[in-house]
């Protein structure tokens, strides 16, 4: 390891763990022991953040093109390697591309470790339909979609820059198999069933000190009924404005009660050969 | 001496009188004696000698800053006097202003002692009204709708204040608006005859009638957010929430550390937030009604008054 790998990515398809994660680390490294704040996780600001990137380029990203931007991106994040005395987080939904001249857009020289979150695609789409408050059959097709790309319109400034997302099974590929950065699969449906196994998993993989019985107090200030609280009190600032909630159910399967005999079908043509390697399909 | 002849474009903009040798675009022409800026191309180094703060992009020295954009220019502006850009290729005069009036211009202002926020600045209904944001808050949205409303603009994105009447005001910037197109579709103004910020961008400069060509006293300081809530929420600020939120809204304020321009800046933001009202002002994030949010403002106005 060199002086500069220092981020550690939080990455993942949308509507996999990720936010659950990043609740649990904020109570972990909190000093006081304090329940986290869900509109306060900024320990783990997201990627594709456009303040990050205006403050550490020192030019405003709404003067450049998206290409401009991704180009950059690889150098933004070695600056703030470069300024931070600690270790990183940054959650990432961008999948892992190379950009047109061959550079990777996440580093392996600024990187510590990736934690990878994955949940079973049938569940992803009932919840990330949720999320975009768009239909399921409109949900599969963005996941089945190779150009999918969130904060792609040209003709308006979104709030972040723009995300290459790729299919759901070319996201995992991209990180899991292409990256070759030191990455730990965490199964959504593990994080469930297993909490304490599962995050102390992934706790000594990014190489935090941590026993068992903090761990465990870490999971019961950020359970899902206390984030869905927390999000019903106060609301949630990364919530999309037409999703009802944030935190819909936290549950795995679901998906039986939604998904047509049809849906599963599209999903499984798809992506059935890394939903079989991940466990959610059976020969 | 300065070979004037070789500086066909002179404009006033922030109360500075600029002399370019090449068009800036948005920028109001003007006539003077003494130019206080000059713009001119010339070779600049790739590196600064003496640098004490840089960024992916630039590199500030006590005296200079240094802008690198790779498909457009090297920019170096220098004691608040100079600015020398070393074009790469054959790139246009409008991509070279993108810049110039952004970053480059930012720095430059701040050499000069200045104090530039990252806010457009309007006067409604004959009160000085400075909205600050982030990119994408939707401050020169806002600002065109009130232009839209018989409003007169200030300026647009960097808003220098202006500290020698007996209280802060904004300093006359230039009479455009930088909008992008579903701006200007929600405006219902048509942008097929508008020059774009850059040849690849959806982002265009609205040329506007109504502006101000003297400062203006600030009545209210806005700095403007969004939520994902569908409602409008405004609240006032007291104390050091003030001036913790006008140094996060400071134009380039990642220029300033270490390059001894600090200390002024603390002090001019300090002044500034013991001086004026500063309100939180919040939007939707999703689709909304301009009508409502200028109604939101109103409303505070005259509530306020009648305090």
């Amino acid at each position: 390891m060199n002086d500069l790998n220092k981020i550690v990515w939080l990455a993942s398809y949308p509507k996999s763990g990720n936010t659950w994660f990043r609740a649990f680390l904020a109570a972990l490294l909190d000093p006081e022991g304090k329940v986290p704040d869900i509109n306060q996780l900024y320990l783990t600001t997201i990627a594709s953040s456009r303040q990050l990137f205006d403050e550490l380029a020192g030019v405003a990203s709404s003067d450049l093109t998206a290409d401009e931007i991704d180009h950059l991106r690889p150098m933004i994040y070695r600056q703030n390697a470069l300024e931070s005395e600690e270790i990183t987080y940054h959650k990432i939904h961008d999948a892992y591309t190379l950009l047109t001249d061959g550079q990777p857009l996440i580093p392996a020289d600024i990187t510590k470790a990736v934690l990878y979150f994955i949940r079973n695609p049938f569940d992803v789409a009932v919840s990330f339909a949720h999320h975009l408050s768009a239909s399921i059959d409109r949900t599969i097709q963005v996941m089945n979609n190779p150009e999918y790309a969130f904060c792609s319109k040209a003709y308006r400034l979104h709030n972040q820059l723009r995300q290459r997302l790729l299919t759901w099974s070319g996201h995992v590929k991209s990180w899991v198999d292409e990256s070759g950065l030191p990455l730990l699969v965490l199964r959504y449906e593990d994080m469930l069933s297993d909490p304490i196994g599962t995050f102390s998993k992934a706790i000594e993989f990014i190489e935090l000190e941590y026993n068992m019985q903090q761990v465990q107090e870490a999971l019961e200030k950020c359970s899902f009924d206390r984030l869905q609280e927390q999000e019903r009190e106060k609301g949630f600032h990364e919530k999309s404005a037409k999703a009802s909630s944030f935190f819909r159910k936290g549950v795995s399967g679901d998906w039986k009660n939604f998904l047509t005999n049809e849906q599963v079908q599209q999903i499984v043509e798809v992506h059935g050969e890394v939903m079989k390697r991940f466990g959610y399909l059976n020969d | 001496m300065l070979d004037k002849s070789k500086y066909i474009y002179s404009y006033r903009a922030f109360s500075l009188n600029i002399l370019s040798q090449f068009s800036i675009a948005g920028f109001e022409p003007a006539n003077f004696k003494e130019a206080d800026v000059v713009i001119y191309e010339d070779d600049v180094p790739e590196k600064l000698p003496d640098t004490l703060n840089k960024g992916v992009l630039f590199e500030a020295s006590a005296k200079g800053f240094l802008l690198k954009i790779d498909a457009v220019a090297r920019y170096y502006a220098h004691d608040g006097r100079e600015i020398i850009v070393n074009r790469t290729g054959n790139a246009s005069d409008s991509e070279i202003s993108a810049f110039l009036n952004g970053a480059i211009l930012g720095a430059l202002l701040h050499q000069r002692r200045m104090l530039p926020l990252h806010a457009s600045t309007v006067i409604y209904h004959d009160k000085g009204l400075l909205f600050a944001g982030m990119s994408g808050s939707g401050k020169s949205t806002l600002a065109a709708a009130l232009v839209h409303d018989e409003a007169t603009l200030v300026a647009d994105d960097i808003s220098v204040i202006d500290f020698t009447g007996s209280s802060p005001g904004v300093l006359p910037a230039f009479p455009s608006i930088k909008l992008w197109e579903d701006s200007l579709k929600h405006l219902n103004i048509s942008f097929e005859m508008l020059q774009p910020v850059r040849d690849e961008l959806k982002k265009f400069y609205l040329p506007v009638e109504q502006f101000s060509r003297k400062p203006v006293k600030i009545d209210h300081l806005f700095i403007l957010t969004s939520h994902n809530r569908f409602d409008f929420e405004v609240k006032k600020l007291q104390g050091v929430d003030k001036f913790r939120v006008l140094k996060k809204h400071t134009y380039l304020f990642r220029g300033i550390p270490k390059t001894g321009l600090e200390q002024n800046h603390f002090r001019l933001v300090n002044q500034l937030a013991e001086q004026v009202p500063v309100t939180l002002l919040t939007r939707p994030n999703a689709e909304f009604d301009t009508r409502k949010l200028i109604d939101a403002i109103t409303d505070h106005i005259s509530r306020d008054q009648n305090e």
